[in-house]
């Protein structure tokens, strides 16, 4: 009895919890606003169109040109502010963040999803 | 075409190891009137991604970053939950399978139906959600070779349901104090590996610190992106990549469940026959 109520919980939260984000992602609207910045990846290279961005919502679109599937991160300080998985090779994914002046991120592309990846530092105005 | 194939097998490769392994002790105990409830689950927790996914998809919507890692994160920890509840359960009621405590067997019957729905629903929604995502962009053909790459990831998660098949095959041929042991034993380093995986999720959403400072890291050896790398992290969730607090918490789940798990299996096969004559063993069990 104990456990039934426990399941009926559990199922409840998970979705509430799919409807929660759902809402979230209304309120980020769409991801072609803002600027874009084309970023292109390599075997051995990651390297946005621009380092210096301004403040706002910024649209990174990642070329993966890597002979590996590759991964894009975004991170702020040691926290991810935005990640995009499973980029083929010869494909583009896009990924829409947030920026706020006077702040640095890094950019890092991971091709074969392995070790460190390459980095570029971005800074915003 | 075999990259997306990977991928499919990766994101389909662990529910489809714990649907088999549900599926086979329902087969296995003689309960095959409960398969029902665990293909609703399987189904609804199907739809809704696929749903949840076209949504996002093709009203060009995305997700925040954080909602989706907390997402990840809690669905992951609901998964350990069912996973947990269901070895227990299984060794729970495996106790009474041998003897005649009949009532016993319906007891914990009577609190499974909703569970076993909710925990095929978790097992498969957990992944489902983020292969849709990958999926359905695949379907709109706007850049060559679309119909490949689709073929490819249908291809991989077709065969990461065979091999749950196979999983299922194997498991119940054995006699059912191996199946019980080693679907028990397997279930918990799934269920690790999975919790780890939540943990990971939940840094990366700045949620726990720690997110830097890594383990250790062999994706030099093994890359995900090779086949090896792909069954490890499908089925047992293999981070070769770890941070601290994922390995941390990883044996802090292994040892002590393993340990519950593995001793009371000793305790109930001797206390069984004594349950026959004598109620108070079992009553001590429970």
């Amino acid at each position: 009895m104990r456990i039934h109520r426990f399941a009926a919980t559990a199922l409840l939260c998970s979705a509430t919890l799919a409807a929660a984000s759902c809402s979230s992602s209304g309120d980020d609207g769409d991801a072609g606003g803002g600027l874009e910045i084309a970023v292109a990846g390599s075997d051995s290279a990651c390297t946005p169109a621009s380092k210096e961005l301004a403040a706002g919502k910024t649209t990174f679109v990642f070329t993966n040109s890597a002979k590996d599937v590759s991964e894009l991160y975004v991170y702020e300080g040691s926290k991810v502010l935005g990640e995009v998985e499973n980029v083929l090779t010869g494909s583009s994914k896009n990924l829409t963040v947030t920026l706020a002046s006077g702040k640095t991120y890094k950019l890092t592309c991971k091709p074969g999803q392995k070790g460190d990846g390459f980095s570029a530092e971005l800074t915003v105005d | 075409m075999f990259q997306t194939y990977l991928i499919g097998l990766r994101e389909g490769l662990e529910a489809s190891l714990v649907v088999g392994i549900l599926v086979a002790y329902l087969v296995k105990t003689g309960r095959r009137e409960h398969l029902p409830k665990v293909a609703i689950g399987v189904g609804a927790a199907v739809l809704l991604s696929a749903t949840i996914g076209a949504v996002l998809t093709f009203t060009s919507r995305e997700m925040s970053f954080t909602a989706q890692e907390v997402f990840g994160g809690i669905m992951s920890f609901i998964a350990v939950a069912f996973v947990t509840w269901m070895i227990f359960w299984m060794r729970s009621t495996s106790q009474h399978l041998k003897g005649e405590l009949q009532a016993a067997v319906d007891n914990a019957l009577a609190m499974g139906p909703v569970a076993l729905v909710a925990a095929s629903f978790v097992a498969v929604a957990r992944e489902g959600i983020e292969t849709a995502l990958f999926v359905w962009p695949l379907t709109q053909g706007n850049s060559g070779g679309s119909a490949a790459k689709l073929l490819g990831v249908l291809a991989g998660l077709a065969t990461s349901v065979v091999l749950g098949y196979l999983i299922y095959r194997r498991a119940i041929a054995f006699d059912l104090g191996k199946f019980f042991r080693y679907t028990g034993i397997g279930l918990v380093i799934v269920a690790a590996g999975v919790l780890a995986y939540g943990v990971h999720d939940l840094q990366e959403a700045g949620w726990l610190p720690g997110l830097a400072n890594t383990a250790f890291d062999v994706s030099g050896t093994i890359p995900p992106g090779s086949w090896y790398g792909t069954l490890l992290k499908g089925i047992f969730n293999f981070n070769p990549q770890p941070t601290l607090l994922e390995l941390v918490v990883w044996w802090l789940y292994l040892v002590p469940v393993m340990y519950l798990f593995l001793r009371p299996q000793r305790t109930a096969a001797v206390a069984e026959p004594a349950a026959a004559s004598a109620p108070r063993p079992s009553a001590s069990v429970r």
